[in-house]
């Protein structure tokens, strides 16, 4: 599993960092740092419930 | 259809501030309202909310308050649209990011425990005057490099400048003399920085070495901003813990559910996030910059739209039960800080000092109620705001 970030929309809420700072590690300015990033198995649930705290609906998880 | 009977700024009781939008919602995404002064959209719905604040080429921050349509100045960089806005965003960022706040933790907490510890002791207390108020004012003064001492002078100029009337209004001359005030001190302070070339690990100073696209700000510049950071993370933060306090004053089960999770020393994160979503306290403003069409209505550019983010934030479409508090809702990505590039640069600050106050209240004063007789008034307008909060039911009684 795969999550994208969509940088046009992340504004910085950091609400996926506040469930889980290892998988969305952020950048000096408190945006998500990467545009696409492998999941490691077994994390797909904190992948998840990162992706759907994002306000902006930001996160996209691809299979 | 148009509203005659809305108004952006009003008084009543603290249920309503919040409750006034679930039967318009009910019905519509979006309202014309129509009030005496001022004719604006107002939109209910939290997933067009979220998509207007998320488009600024079509809703322009040039204006940022309906009650306000022609600015005499541009707040810098609430009122500067992307991609303008975007430079100033970026330098302010470094200091209000997540890994920035951990530096701010003990001061919150040592104040924290002060105020309550004194408050302990009394037995009763105006929560907003006594602590709600002291505790973000502190915390500006930390992040800006300014010596504690000035803490009285602030508070004096922030009851000026966002302190209303008993109806709910503001007086535009009180107004007026708490912003020259926090002006004329930051102008003082820029100046003198510049003269002797004092720069520490703070706000204030730092901007003195800022470039926008490749130029330094002006002092005027630099100003503007420091009086936007005050006025925007002040009574916002304040407001926020006394809906919160009130809130747990009048609801026993979730006031021992947050003493439980306090005494038990487990995350205040959900507490706080759900008493933020329930009790968003801003009311934010766009200005149409070209016609649209939403649901049917012409939108023309130059048309003012009011977002009430409580209404957003209550919708079922956000959480299902989303019109009462649930500390157990679990994650429920809403719209209290605002959306897109103007997200609340103060959201990170804002979630630490609510969690710290909550939890260093309860740590000492797990119980307690509204004091006999002092049912409180609450008013609105850009922010949902009280005239007071008296608490009491504990201490030496």
């Amino acid at each position: 599993m795969k999550v994208a970030v969509d940088k046009a929309l992340c504004s910085g809420h950091a609400r996926c960092n506040a469930v889980d700072e290892d998988l969305f590690p952020l950048d000096d300015l408190g945006y998500v740092e990467f545009d696409t990033a492998e999941i490691p198995a077994g994390q797909e649930g904190p992948a998840r419930r990162g992706a759907d705290a994002c306000p902006e609906r930001a996160l996209s998880l691809l299979e | 259809m148009t509203l005659t009977d809305h108004r952006i700024v009003g008084t009543g009781t603290v249920e309503e501030a919040g409750d006034r939008f679930e039967a318009l919602r009910a019905k519509q995404r979006i309202v014309k309202v129509t009030e005496p002064d001022r004719t604006y959209w107002m939109v209910l719905d939290h997933d067009l909310m979220r998509e207007c604040l998320q488009n600024p080429a079509v809703f322009s921050s040039e204006v940022v308050t309906p009650l306000n349509p022609d600015p005499p100045f541009k707040m810098i960089p609430i009122q500067l649209d992307p991609p303008g806005h975007t430079p100033w965003r970026q330098h302010l960022a470094r200091y209000f990011s997540p890994k920035q706040m951990a530096k701010l933790r003990p001061r919150i907490e040592e104040r924290t425990r002060e105020l309550v510890t004194e408050i302990k002791e009394k037995g009763s207390c105006d929560y907003l005057a006594e602590f709600a108020l002291q505790v973000p004012t502190v915390v500006f003064l930390e992040v800006m490099g300014l010596p504690v001492e000035e803490l009285p002078k602030f508070l004096e100029w922030e009851a000026l400048a966002l302190a209303p009337s008993p109806d709910g209004t503001f007086d535009a001359d009180l107004q007026v003399g708490g912003i020259f005030s926090v002006i004329g001190y930051f102008q003082g302070e820029l100046a003198r920085m510049r003269e002797t070339g004092e720069r520490g690990d703070n706000l204030l100073s730092q901007m003195l070495e800022w470039e926008i696209d490749g130029v330094a700000p002006t002092d005027d510049e630099l100003i503007n901003c420091c009086l936007l950071l005050f006025l925007a993370g002040l009574d916002t933060v304040a407001m926020s813990l006394s809906y919160s306090m009130h809130h747990l004053a009048t609801h026993e089960a979730d006031r021992k559910h947050v003493a439980a999770t306090v005494e038990a020393g487990e995350s205040m994160d959900d507490i706080v996030e759900e008493l933020l979503r329930f009790y968003a306290v801003p009311e934010i403003g766009r200005k149409l910059a070209q016609d649209t069409e939403i649901d049917g209505n012409q939108l023309v550019a130059g048309d003012l739209i009011l977002f009430p983010l409580v209404s957003g934030n209550r919708d079922d479409a956000l959480s299902p039960g989303a019109d009462h508090v649930d500390f157990n809702r679990g994650p429920a990505p809403h719209l209290g800080f605002g959306g897109g590039p103007h997200r609340c640069i103060g959201s990170h600050l804002a979630r630490l000092e609510m969690k710290i106050a909550l939890q260093g209240w309860h740590e000492l004063i797990p119980d307690y109620g509204l004091a006999p007789g002092a049912e409180p008034r609450a008013y609105w307008g850009n922010v949902h705001g009280m005239f007071g909060l008296h608490l009491a039911g504990f201490g030496e009684e």
